[in-house]
């Protein structure tokens, strides 16, 4: 198979929601996606849609009601969460508690699954945080704890932390969240760039619709009503699903190229 | 000297339980007696000696240390039992502290049931004491100790990847369950076998793992566990020096001493950090 469009993930008649057999709560059904080395893929929809429902059961951090995930054309129930954290890298909403930790030690956490017992770090892992903490320019902060930091340093180091973790797939809930314009600009920059430089494929999930259009690859947009709808940003314009979903946006982004 | 052996060792216990009980809860105010052990092994303690049984000759201290490790394991399989069934660890704290007030309740029934006799001699053991170890007692209370502090080290990467909150845990590859119940293990064992043969030592295994991260700084357990091990037993060897002071014939519980002189510490300790829970992980 030819390296650039090697499948990453493919969801397979995947229904998801809480609960159990008898008794659940549905989100989305029928889900039949997949996702391809280095894009980014940017989820929108309305809050409750079941986005971070979603990126948890991608992460096998929820099951599924039905349905199966594969990674890699692995089915990742046979995973172990090792293996499923080597491939899978996540940036959530989770308030970071671990108070008197520094920005360095946040992220070479990301190097947790690929370190032995002790935990402790070989050359192969202080290069891959090192690398992280380049690409995401944030060695400036490196020794400051993270409770001296700004929410949007703290979602950089977040992200390094996710890079370091060296999967093939990165999965941010909202990684703009509480973020003031000028952060949620550059943290989506910075995930466009990591993408291009590192082929890695993202999803995020966001409400910044107008960066999503022009940051993404591909767009899934979740609607409660109806199946997810995948597409470039472009067809999904031009097929007026924009401007569906999103009627408040300005004729620039919901007109397409016309 | 036994004593001095087992302050060292009982302090250590605590310190190290209570920090394993504040990463895994993310709570600042969590200790080894959280979970409702100390209540379960006064449970098994009070009907021992309320009831009036075991209290005389040989048996004596033995029928008090297994009928404490009893009553704490017993709280320590209920909570257990309830961690395979629910993800969430404040659930769990909510549940050891509901747990540890059943327990009081019962032993206040117990206890107003009891002759004074009884009553007296229950309150004695609730004050602590580490010197009433024999050596043949301690060729029980160290080892189990000792795989206590073990497993509890074992623990020590996971306790890490817990910092972050266990959904992070999760997707760095831990399973979370594995490790609550290794956590919950090691911290019974601590703090079941020190309460049994010392008492409800209060206080230590709470203040230790706060005053450990405000000295050394760190977050990382690595740094944290011998950091707690050699905090505990220095605070409590220093504690049951001060409990029996030379020249005066009184000894003090080293309850009271553990709470007198260090709380006062740990409350200056928190002040001068100003937001403790920024500090704690």
């Amino acid at each position: 198979m030819d390296k650039s469009t090697e499948t990453i993930l493919s969801l397979q008649n995947l229904n998801i929601g809480y609960g159990n057999k008898k008794k659940f709560i549905k989100l989305m059904d029928t889900l039949n996606l997949s996702v391809n080395k280095g894009k980014m893929i940017s989820l929108l929809g309305a809050n409750g849609v079941g986005k971070s429902t979603l990126i948890r059961t991608i992460a096998r951090l929820q099951p599924p009601l039905s349905g199966q995930i594969f990674l890699q054309g692995k089915d990742i129930t046979t995973l172990s969460n090792k293996d499923i954290a080597k491939r899978i890298s996540l940036v959530l909403t989770d308030p970071i508690q671990g108070g008197n930790l520094s920005v360095l030690e946040l992220v070479e956490m990301g190097r947790y699954p690929h370190t032995s017992w002790s935990g402790k770090l070989n050359k192969v892992d202080h290069e891959k945080v090192e690398n992280a903490i380049h690409h995401c320019s944030i060695n400036y902060i490196k020794d400051a704890n993270i409770f001296e930091i700004s929410d949007g340093q703290l979602q950089k180091a977040l992200i390094a932390r996710a890079l370091a973790q060296d999967g093939e797939l990165m999965l941010l809930d909202e990684p703009t969240v509480h973020l003031d314009a000028n952060n949620r600009y550059s943290v989506m920059q910075l995930l466009k760039k990591l993408v291009q430089e590192t082929g890695k494929s993202v999803i995020l999930s966001t409400h910044q619709v107008e960066m999503a259009l022009d940051l993404s690859d591909e767009l899934w947009l979740a609607n409660c009503a109806e199946s997810i709808i995948t597409g470039s940003p472009a067809t999904l314009v031009e097929a007026n699903h924009i401007s569906r979903m999103f009627p408040y946006l300005s004729g620039k982004h919901t007109m397409g190229e016309k | 000297m036994p004593k001095a052996f087992t302050a060292v060792f009982a302090g250590s216990a605590l310190g190290f339980a209570g920090l394993q009980m504040q990463t895994l809860f993310r709570n600042p105010l969590a200790g080894p007696f959280v979970l409702g052990i100390s209540s379960g092994a006064s449970l098994g303690v009070a009907l021992l000696v309320l009831s009036g049984i075991g209290i005389t000759g040989i048996l004596a201290s033995w029928g008090m240390a297994i009928a404490s490790i009893t009553g704490s394991s017993l709280v320590l399989i209920l909570v257990l039992t309830v961690s395979f069934n629910i993800r969430d660890s404040m659930s769990l704290l909510l549940i050891g502290l509901m747990v540890g007030a059943f327990t009081s309740a019962v032993v206040s029934v117990l206890q107003y049931f009891s002759s004074a006799d009884n009553i007296q001699s229950f309150l004695f053991w609730t004050f602590g004491s580490t010197g009433n170890l024999s050596w043949q007692e301690m060729k029980v209370f160290i080892p189990v100790v000792v795989l206590g502090i073990v497993i509890g080290i074992s623990q020590a990467k996971p306790l890490n990847a817990l910092l972050m909150g266990e959904n992070y845990a999760q997707s760095m590859g831990l399973t979370v369950k594995k490790v609550r119940v290794a956590l919950v293990i090691s911290t019974s064992l601590l703090a079941g076998v020190v309460t049994a043969f010392c008492g409800p030592v209060a206080f230590l295994g709470l203040a230790v793992p706060h005053v450990a991260r405000i000295i050394f700084k760190s977050a990382n357990h690595m740094i944290l566990i011998p950091a707690t091990l050699l905090l505990g037993s220095i605070l409590l060897l220093t504690c049951d020096i001060i409990a029996q002071l030379p020249g005066i014939d009184l000894i003090l519980p080293i309850n009271a001493v553990t709470s007198l002189f260090g709380a006062p510490i740990v409350i200056w300790l928190i002040v001068k950090r100003k937001n403790i829970s920024r500090n704690f992980g």
